[in-house]
């Protein structure tokens, strides 16, 4: 006997999906520049493809309403969102390819508010499956990764090609990849140099509690600067150094640039580095450590066999945190001249062109899931079985 | 054989240890035991050098322990500590297996060393060897913890109050079961606690501490016999003559009951009881000769009948182990108001029976000594 019920989470996405096909799924501009017009899913595509999409929400709605503990009911919303998620690309494609006007050469299609708010939706599916199938590795996986796949897979064949914001990508490819890689650097580096230092802040306020205080105080409070003022006061001390020490210069250290940034990432990765770091040494048990040596280890022993396994799950999860803040921080670098998918970003607000915002909003999002994700797992292989971890909340 | 001279601890001007010399003798325990600060865990800690000592030595088996590498002395120490300290990344097994790994035994040899000690601790390996500590109860985890001392087979054992976080009755078990583990294996034990009634059942000899310096070093007899001096016979009580009744194991002093099985003829078996006129009590037990409850010869009904005749309701109550000591007997009878008691095995099988007379004479031969 399987217990039928309501399962809230895939409500809720149909709920939304279904709201989402009364705005505008896709829209029309002359030019890149101008702003055009919305379209509804069926005014946009073919009643036929129009009605597969709403009928999917019908039967996600469904599932949500009769739900059953077995696997065919656990894998369904997952299904169904996947499905969603690769039509809506397709469609707007499609849709994109066939809408040729000869009058208007610049013709570009954009996916429009709704078509977004329909992908998230979809996404809600996803991860409602997600949930439920805790545990199970493999089918996880998946329903995590098929529809993203696909829609790669959409990509490099070129089939989404059509669609404005991929026009916008093929128009600045050589930028896209130094950019992405500029940002990947900054990121990157930043946490590296926070985990240097930071680790080192952790076992130093624990080893000396009177530093315990200070060093907490410094990294709290850069935390609660707003990203902008941190880089904008990064840029006056480095100014004047670098006039001072034209030597700086020659190493492109200047007011500007991706020195203040580096810097400013670094001090923001700090925070949840230094406190796992802490935390983790914090809760080793002073007993297992007396153990330890009253069993015969050396102090490196002690340290590789006891220490590090117990402690290096919580300070990894802060790394985890500080990489996925730095990669979102690291878009707003750009405003200093360091580069970064930020640029895009901020061009498209310049220039009111909001795929171009896209080309640098989607792909911050794409590497944070995924680093997220790669940390999690990471984090699941170094952790002892024998130790309770706090699942952290899904992301 | 442990060897101390003169050794004292300094922690800055406050000194945890002053001038200490003790000689423990192999095979026998040494309990250490005093009011919080007096030294003992640092005396115990001086000598797998876990501390190390600001002036004196220490000799095991005439061996000064400055000659070794400390981590190498300790893998030839066993140490057991109050909160166990169970890694808890690691199996039970692997656990077990630390100080063999770290003296390098071949994989076979510690395989086998692991079984041997599931079987000196009398649990399954199979259903413990892969469960991890925070699957353990409380009493588990301090067997494993002492399971894991004895892993590379020491001469030398060093408890820090081990059984200190386990509850009372728990603790008793523990004891019990370590007095029968340390029976077969005679190691030199030295024994940290501040329970005096543990020490006095445990130990081959007491050393009570205070201020950093030995006040008496004795065997438990001696020391409720013949207190020092002032300090030392309030430490031990006015009750000592009860405290000394720990001494004596129930097994040691336990007759023959007189029993008869349920399903054997108990009319007859009354019949020749009163002809005899004694004992006037006997226990019946059930075919598996677990005790049901004693019975009064005097007050047996006609035909017999088990829920009139038989005292079963309180029977449990007045039952002890036959790991117990004299005192907990004494402690049933004075509770429950009976002049004898029955004694049962592990499975709650009858083992005997003992009854005041025996209790009075232990009393009347300390007496005696003192």
């Amino acid at each position: 006997m399987h217990r039928v019920g309501i399962d809230r989470v895939t409500l809720a996405g149909a709920v939304l999906g279904l709201l989402s096909c009364g705005l505008h799924f896709v829209v029309l501009r002359p030019n890149r520049l101008s702003s055009g017009d919305g379209l509804l899913v069926w005014n946009a595509l073919p009643s036929l493809e129009a009605l597969l999409l709403v009928f999917l929400w019908l039967c996600a709605l469904g599932t949500g309403f009769s739900y059953r503990e077995n696997r065919p009911f656990r894998l369904t919303p997952g299904l169904i969102g996947n499905v969603i998620l690769v039509l809506i690309f397709l469609f707007a494609a499609r849709m994109a390819g066939n809408t040729v006007d000869p009058d208007l050469p610049f013709l570009r299609i954009s996916i429009g508010f709704g078509g977004w708010i329909m992908a998230f939706a979809s996404y809600i599916l996803i991860l409602s499956s997600q949930q439920k199938l805790a545990g199970k590795g493999f089918l996880r996986l998946c329903v995590s990764l098929s529809g993203l796949t696909a829609i790669a897979l959409l990509l490099a064949t070129g089939y989404l090609s059509d669609i404005s914001v991929i026009k916008e990508f093929s128009a600045r490819q050589g930028r896209f990849i130094s950019e992405l890689s500029q940002h990947l650097i900054l990121a990157g580096s930043a946490v590296c140099i926070a985990t240097v230092i930071g680790t080192g802040l952790g076992i130093w306020s624990f080893r000396n509690r009177i530093f315990e205080r200070p060093v907490f105080f410094f990294v709290n409070t850069v935390q609660t600067l707003p990203s902008l003022a941190l880089f904008g006061l990064m840029i006056a001390p480095l100014a004047l150094l670098s006039q001072r020490y034209p030597v700086l210069r020659d190493f492109g250290i200047q007011g500007i640039g991706w020195a203040p940034a580096l810097i400013a990432l670094s001090l923001y990765a700090l925070l949840p580095i230094t406190r796992n770091t802490y935390t983790s040494l914090r809760i080793l048990d002073p007993d297992v450590i007396e153990a330890g040596r009253g069993m015969g280890m050396s102090g490196f022993q002690v340290l590789w066999r006891i220490e590090i396994p117990l402690s290096l799950p919580i300070m990894l999860s802060g790394i985890r945190t500080a990489l996925v803040q730095s990669i979102g921080n690291t878009t707003v670098a750009a405003l200093i001249g360091a580069g970064g998918l930020g640029v895009f970003v901020f061009q498209g607000l310049g220039q009111a062109v909001p795929d171009l915002i896209l080309l640098g909003a989607i792909p911050v999002i794409i590497l944070s899931v995924f680093t997220d994700k790669l940390m999690a797992i990471l984090i699941h292989q170094i952790t002892p079985k024998g130790i309770e971890v706090q699942e952290e909340p899904a992301s | 054989m442990i060897q101390i001279r003169n050794v004292t601890k300094k922690y800055g001007a406050n000194i945890a240890v002053d001038n200490v010399s003790l000689e423990i003798p192999a095979g026998e325990i040494c309990c250490l035991i005093g009011p919080s600060g007096c030294g003992k865990s640092t005396a115990l800690k001086l000598i797998n050098r876990m501390l190390e000592p600001e002036s004196g030595e220490i000799f095991i088996d005439g061996k000064d322990t400055r000659d070794f590498q400390p981590e190498l002395l300790r893998r030839h120490i066993g140490y057991v500590i109050q909160n166990v300290g169970l890694f808890p990344h690691m199996t039970v097994a692997e656990n077990i297996a630390v100080v063999p790994q770290l003296l390098s035994w071949k994989q076979e040899k510690i395989e086998e060393r692991t079984e041997e000690l599931f079987r000196v601790m009398r649990m399954e390996s199979d259903q413990y060897r892969y469960k991890y500590p925070r699957e353990l109860s409380g009493g588990e985890a301090q067997r494993i913890g002492v399971a894991r001392a004895l892993a590379s087979d020491p001469a030398i054992l060093l408890m820090d109050e081990p059984f200190g976080a386990v509850d009372p009755l728990n603790r008793e078990g523990l004891q019990a079961e370590f007095m029968k583990i340390q029976s077969d294996l005679k190691k030199t034990v030295v024994f940290v606690t501040h329970d005096l009634d543990e020490a006095i059942r445990l130990g081959d000899r007491i050393a009570l501490m205070r201020e950093g310096k030995i006040v008496q070093y004795d065997t438990p007899e001696e020391i409720l016999a013949h207190p020092q001096n002032r300090f030392v016979s309030d430490f031990v009580g006015a009750d000592r003559a009860l405290k000394r009744l720990s001494r004596f194991p129930v097994s040691e002093f336990m007759k023959k009951p007189v029993v008869v099985k349920v399903s054997d003829d108990v009319e007859a078996f009354v019949a020749q009881i009163r002809k005899k006129g004694r004992p006037r009590f006997f226990w019946l037990l059930d075919e598996d000769e677990r005790l049901i409850g004693p019975v009064d010869s005097r007050h047996v009904h006609t035909p017999f009948s088990r829920e009139e005749d038989v005292m079963e309701a309180n029977c449990s109550a007045i039952t002890v182990r036959d790991s117990a000591t004299l005192r907990e007997v004494l402690s049933r009878m004075l509770g429950q108001g009976v002049k004898t008691v029955p004694v049962i095995d592990d499975d709650s099988r009858l083992v005997g029976e003992i009854s005041i007379l025996e209790i009075e004479k232990v009393t009347e031969e300390a007496a005696l000594e003192c």
